[in-house]
């Protein structure tokens, strides 16, 4: 899991170069979020293509916003709504769920993949089905938020102000995101859980 | 042990990672440290949730980061010539008129009286649309004609 807090280090120096026009200074800003805005785009649209175009956004958002972001809160979360609003808009544009069931089960396994292994590993083919979970059997705020606690570090305090979003509300999502994954991820070693009566 | 392994099992679906992994002070985690077979199946959820967070961190853009910069940056560039046209533009558009009206009230480029197209009467348009709609309408000689211009 990463750790979010690092991520904002030296951010406040950066923001201000940018602000007072220095490229380098934005250039570094966007490096250092690069993958992390992706990543957010992912776990928000559940489609790679979808994700790499919400990125790109961003981007473009964070150049024109940057002005109106005033410090009270940390840059990444700051960032995040950004991020999320641009998720929002694409979301209107397209029915993506169409496009989704057949691409996500390629993609992600074509990435996953590696031929060396294929035969031999049987793990691969368990996170294979364990990543299709988690984009098409969660909801889109399932999702995120699991993605956002249990995979990336941030506490359910944090993301509820990422989102905006009680954090009872924010528990619920989470406690069936974790519901759904856990099943899946016994479904594939049912010896573990024999003699557990149901 | 003051929760079955049923009821652990059950709550171990939902339970903070620190529960699982026995860290905590709750029912659940004092049960996960002293039950072999449900500090098992919570070993198994841990790691299963450590691939899949490996698996995602592989999913990483396709696009290179110096190349988003450059395409965020020709977008931004579009994005403000556009505004520049859309400031201007009315502006450019009184001009052509006002040209227009020169070269009409030149000899050589008089109309013929058949064709008595109405000239516009005053520059400033009676009529601006806002910024983007590039419209305006200009009053002319003819109390009964406007002219209307799309640029």
């Amino acid at each position: 899991m990463s750790e979010p807090t690092r991520i904002d280090d030296n951010v406040p120096a950066l923001i201000r170069g940018a602000l007072a026009g220095d490229e380098t200074a934005f250039d570094d800003l966007v490096r250092r979020y690069y993958e992390q805005i992706y990543r957010w785009a992912l776990a928000r649209t559940g489609d790679r293509d979808d994700a790499e175009d919400v990125t790109q956004e961003t981007l473009v958002r964070l150049h024109r916003h940057l002005p109106s972001f005033d410090g009270r809160s940390r840059f990444s979360t700051w960032l995040y709504q950004v991020t999320r609003s641009a998720a929002a808009d694409l979301h209107r544009k397209r029915t993506r769920r169409d496009r989704l069931a057949l691409k996500v089960e390629q993609e992600s396994a074509a990435v996953l993949h590696d031929p060396r292994q294929d035969q031999e590993d049987a793990d691969y083919s368990r996170t294979s089905d364990l990543v299709q979970t988690f984009m098409q059997k969660l909801s889109d705020r399932q999702r995120e938020i699991f993605d956002l606690v249990d995979l990336q570090g941030f506490s359910t305090v944090e993301v509820s102000a990422m989102l905006r979003m009680e954090p009872v509300t924010v528990r619920s999502h989470l406690f069936r995101a974790r519901k759904a994954i856990r099943k899946k991820i016994l479904d594939n070693y049912p010896e573990l859980v024999e003699g557990y009566g149901h | 042990m003051a929760i079955d392994c049923n009821a652990a099992l059950e709550r171990l679906l939902e339970a903070n990672p620190g529960e699982l992994a026995g860290r905590d002070d709750s029912e659940l985690a004092v049960h996960v440290r002293e039950c072999g077979r449900c500090q098992a199946v919570a070993a198994r959820l841990l790691a299963g949730q450590e691939q899949l967070a490996g698996a995602l961190s592989e999913l990483r853009p396709r696009t290179d980061v110096g190349e988003a910069l450059s395409d965020a940056r020709a977008r931004r560039h579009k994005a403000l010539k556009w505004q520049r046209v859309s400031r201007w533009g009315p502006v450019a558009a009184a001009a052509v008129v006002a040209v227009v009206m020169v070269l009409q009230s030149l000899p050589a480029a008089r109309m013929i009286e058949s064709e008595n197209v109405p000239t516009p009467a005053r520059l400033e348009p009676l009529v601006e649309a806002a910024a983007g709609q590039n419209v305006l309408v200009f009053e002319t000689s003819d109390q009964s004609a406007k002219v209307i211009w799309f640029y």
